[in-house]
């Protein structure tokens, strides 16, 4: 094999994105004409799936295969590239008849809501028959490719992605087209005679051909870029020029010679597409699968279910099972933050909290749910000596609700910048004792896990950012429960605990105040509580009263705390960025400061509260005047407020997911650094480059922007859905939602330009990243 | 069932985002000359060149047959006066086309830097050099502007649907 031929075979370039696309409408094309196989095996045959197969996989070699990095080399070979794209994959695209199938693939909810509305609209119709329409088509078609063709064109596209991207867009979009019209796929009708399609194609023949005898028979190089490029098999470019013609005249000739002589054979011995007689043209109109039911199942994923998985976690012991290996690490963290030396990068204080237990957190509530309160290590105490301690008291009813929490959590988040706690090991290990303290004391006395429910900040992080999680504690079947007398799951049996946090499961909707402790499913006789998949964020902009909890709408101290923790992972973020930090030491200057103590409080005290209270309290006013609503102020700012929390999960994980992934390994010396010092070397000496001087990673930022992006469209969405529950009239509610919009674009910028700044790599030997 | 496809869905769309900078050879013809028994073509790529990450392609070919040489040796060096002194080998491994030998570099600033081309393989050794001229570094903002921009256009999106929607249900 020549070293040429070797090199193209193993050419293959990686592009997700065209994968991940042919993959999705192949996935959802096989569904749909699964669904449509099953009930008329006679019109779905296996023809249609291997035509539409077929066509993705033309369109995925012409992309993703040797073709592509070869193309910018051979014209011969991006000429064999642009007809795989504009003769071959579209019309084995519509031979798969995609319209039904595709449709028919998607699921309900995206069918009826998203899909049918675009269908139904005239103009969309219209626009579409007008493009389809064969003159259009053919002169569309004979556009895009002389245009393309032409020698500054076609440069332009071979010296800038950009448009070389924006040239396969065009040759596939209209091609699409051209091929519509010959095909005519089911279910549309022939609105025109099918002897038509036999000038039609002969005239996109010749305007090929001509183009194709142009480049054929060209004496000089057409395309400056192939004159430069270095010559592969001493070929010259005029050479090569030539046969990228020939190619577009042999076999781009043969693949519209070859439909018309079928479509002429046809039409001149009478035979008809029974197809067209059967389902076309006597039935009229032909209804789109746009509202048809789906089968209805209860859930289809249910953490429970996972093999293994399941298992373990439906074990009575499960939860204690996760709790003593991070019991552990949390005894390291306080070792060696006690013991340890006091730099931050060097001591597993410094670190594990603060990097990596951070980072894995917002992931695991993104991915999953509240695992890290599902394995919370500061319970066991409490647990183990659960027998003997009194916990016979009643939590202070002045106390029951958010509001302790709220400052406590305003507290952490200015402790933690005011004192550098993530560069005081002795500190962070004084706080985790804190931690293990106050939960035992107050468990200790008092009833119902009040210190998750009304104390811990982590608890509170949690519970709010998992309302936009994936997975949650809920009940499989309404009508099992609706039977059920002994409602073990609030009660307990057996000297299993019921929901400790009140949480009775047939009531209980979203994620808030839920730990995840399992109790409930493992208290109920029936098993009829899942770990359940639902949608992320749906729980945001329904309202209905919630066990535990009552109404959203009616709960201002939990209103607060999601302002809090959205604005504070704004401050918290923005504390980091160079350009803040330079403003803060300018105004310590000015203020005579030497500690930055004071400006440090000021700056907290502004984005937790002053700037929160302005920005809120405006878009509630306006919000209410523009809406015409009759709820007060706080109602209105209360229940716009859970809107913006996927906005500041977005920020949450853009920031923590950052300092995680760019310092993953700076765990590591710590590690090795710690184990020495106990004597135990196997994990060999400290490897302190691995705690600094690593540049962040390209990607890293476009992934913290993409938290950004997800987060302001649900943000956006759950405003809009709440609006809507608000008002009466659409256009009511558009005016009511346009401030809590706009605070949200705001937001979103100020995170973006967060992301751009270069940020402190606390906890790693480097500065700056 | 659900959950896994979603799962799947988003994962791939964070392989997206993770390997779209990782693409890495091709680019505009630099310089391309006859050196010893090879004939040496250099491709840079992003055009116009500037400061910041950029992609260093080298196809040697045997000067007489024209045939690829792949597996010849290649070190590519870039200096500036009052820059650290950048230098890494070539490889087909970095590169999607297997003919070229490619190499990722951080360019620490703009203005002229000078390249260096060096080949080792078994026609023996030969240099190529020329003058590099990258631009200032675009904004970040500039760079990464689609990733910031697409919440708008599904925004516009969904806003199209619910009009048309709206539409609909007052005919």
């Amino acid at each position: 094999m020549s070293s040429t031929l070797d090199a193209f075979v193993r050419s293959w370039p990686f592009d997700p994105w065209l994968l991940f696309a042919l993959g999705l409408t192949g996935a959802i094309y096989l569904r749909g004409w699964l669904i449509l196989n099953r009930r008329d095996p006679d019109r779905w045959g296996s023809g249609q799936l291997w035509a539409f197969l077929s066509g993705l996989a033309t369109i995925f070699l012409a992309l993703a295969s040797p073709i592509e990095p070869f193309a910018s080399l051979l014209l011969q070979i991006h000429m064999v590239q642009h007809l795989l794209l504009m003769m071959v994959a579209p019309p084995l695209l519509w031979l798969g008849a995609p319209l039904f199938p595709l449709l028919r693939g998607l699921p309900q909810s995206i069918r009826t809501y998203w899909i049918a509305p675009l269908f139904r609209s005239l103009a969309l119709r219209h626009l579409f028959e007008r493009l389809a329409h064969p003159a259009v088509a053919l002169l569309l078609y004979a556009g895009a490719t002389w245009i393309w063709h032409a020698p500054a064109v076609y440069d332009l596209a071979l010296r800038s992605q950009a448009w070389h991207y924006a040239q396969h867009g065009c040759f596939l979009f209209t091609a699409l087209i051209f091929w519509y019209a010959v095909v005519q796929p089911y279910p549309s009708r022939p609105r025109w005679s099918q002897w038509l399609v036999l000038p039609y194609l002969v005239l996109a023949d010749v305007q090929n051909t001509i183009l194709a005898a142009l480049l054929t028979f060209s004496e000089k190089v057409l395309y400056p870029y192939y004159r430069e490029v270095p010559r592969l098999g001493n070929l010259s470019a005029l050479d090569d020029q030539s046969t990228a013609g020939v190619i577009m005249w042999v076999p781009g000739s043969v693949a519209f010679l070859l439909p018309l002589f079928w479509i002429g054979i046809r039409l001149l011995y009478g035979k008809r597409s029974k197809q067209g007689i059967r389902h076309g043209m006597k039935t009229g109109r032909i209804a789109l699968p746009l509202l048809e039911q789906q089968r209805k199942t209860s859930h289809d994923h249910d953490l429970l279910r996972v093999p293994l998985l399941g298992r373990f976690l439906r074990w009575r012991h499960a939860r204690l099972a996760m709790q003593l290996p991070v019991l552990a690490l949390a005894a390291l963290v306080i070792y060696d933050g006690l013991h340890g030396p006091q730099v931050g990068a060097m001591n597993l204080a410094g670190i594990l909290p603060w990097i990596h237990w951070r980072g894995l957190l917002v992931l695991s509530l993104l991915a999953l749910g509240n695992v890290f309160c599902m394995a919370c290590p500061f319970l066991v105490p409490r647990t183990l000596a659960r027998r003997w301690l009194p916990q016979g008291r009643n939590w202070p009813s002045w106390l029951r609700s958010k509001w302790l929490a709220v400052v406590l959590l305003g507290v952490f988040l200015w402790a933690y910048e005011a004192f550098a706690l993530w560069d005081s090991p002795w500190w962070t290990a004084w706080i985790a004792v804190g931690y293990f303290v106050t939960a035992f004391v107050i468990d200790g006395f008092f009833s119902g896990a009040a210190f998750c429910k009304y104390v811990c900040p982590i608890g509170q992080f949690n519970f709010v950012q998992s309302l936009v999680s994936l997975l949650e504690v809920k009940v499989r079947d309404p009508a099992i429960c609706a039977v059920c007398k002994t409602k073990d799951c609030i009660r307990g049996r057996d000297e299993i605990p019921g929901c400790e946090l009140h949480l009775y499961q047939p009531r209980k909707s979203s994620n808030m105040d839920c730990t995840f402790c399992l109790d409930c499913i493992h208290a109920c006789p029936h098993d009829n509580i899942g770990v359940l998949a639902q949608a992320p964020g749906r729980e945001l902009w329904r309202d209905p009263l919630r066990s535990g909890l009552g109404r959203f709408s009616k709960r201002p101290d939990l209103a607060a705390l999601i302002v809090v923790l959205v604005f504070g992972a704004f401050a918290n973020a923005a504390g980091m960025v160079a350009p803040v930090v330079e403003w803060q030491d300018q105004l310590s200057s000015l203020l005579q400061q030497r500690s930055p103590l004071l400006v440090t409080s000021l700056f907290f005290v502004f984005s937790l509260l002053v700037l929160p209270a302005l920005l809120i309290g405006s878009a509630a006013s306006i919000s209410r005047w523009c809406g015409q609503m009759k709820s007060s102020r706080l109602e209105v700012a209360t229940r716009f407020a859970f809107a913006l929390i996927p906005l500041g999960f977005g920020m949450w994980l853009a920031h923590y997911s950052f300092h995680f992934l760019a310092s993953y390994d700076a765990a590591m010396p710590a590690l090795q650094r710690f184990a020495g010092e106990l004597g135990w070397d196997t994990l060999g000496t400290p490897e302190w480059s691995r705690a600094c001087c690593r540049p962040v990673a390209n990607w890293l930022p476009r992934l913290e922007i993409l938290f950004l992006d997800f987060g302001l469209l649900l943000s956006l969405y759950t405003g809009y859905r709440i609006a809507g529950s608000q008002c009466v009239r659409a256009t009511q509610a558009a005016k009511a939602f346009a401030p809590w919009a706009l605070l949200m674009v705001l937001l979103f910028s100020v995170g973006v330009w967060i992301v751009l700044q270069p940020m402190q790599m606390r906890g790693t030997l480097f500065p700056v990243g | 069932m659900r959950l896994v496809v979603v799962g799947v869905i988003c994962g791939w769309l964070l392989v997206g985002a993770l390997c779209a900078p990782a693409r890495g050879d091709g680019g505009v013809v630099r310089v391309s000359a006859k050196k010893g028994a090879y004939l040496i073509t250099v491709f840079t790529s992003p055009t116009p060149l500037r400061a910041g990450p950029v992609d260093i392609s080298v196809l040697v070919q045997d000067a007489v047959t024209g045939e690829p040489l792949p597996e010849a040796r290649v070190l590519v060096r870039l200096t500036q006066p009052g820059q650290p002194e950048l230098e890494y080998p070539a490889t087909t491994e970095a590169a999607t086309n297997k003919l070229l030998q490619a190499a990722q570099f951080e360019l620490t600033a703009s203005g002229n830097w000078d390249l260096e081309v060096q080949v080792e393989g078994s026609h023996g050794s030969a240099m190529l050099g020329c003058a590099l001229e990258a631009a200032e570094p675009l904004p970040r903002w500039v760079e990464l502007w689609p990733w910031i921009c697409w919440p708008a256009l599904a925004v516009a999106i969904f806003g199209i649907h619910r009009l048309l929607a709206q539409k609909r249900r007052h005919c």
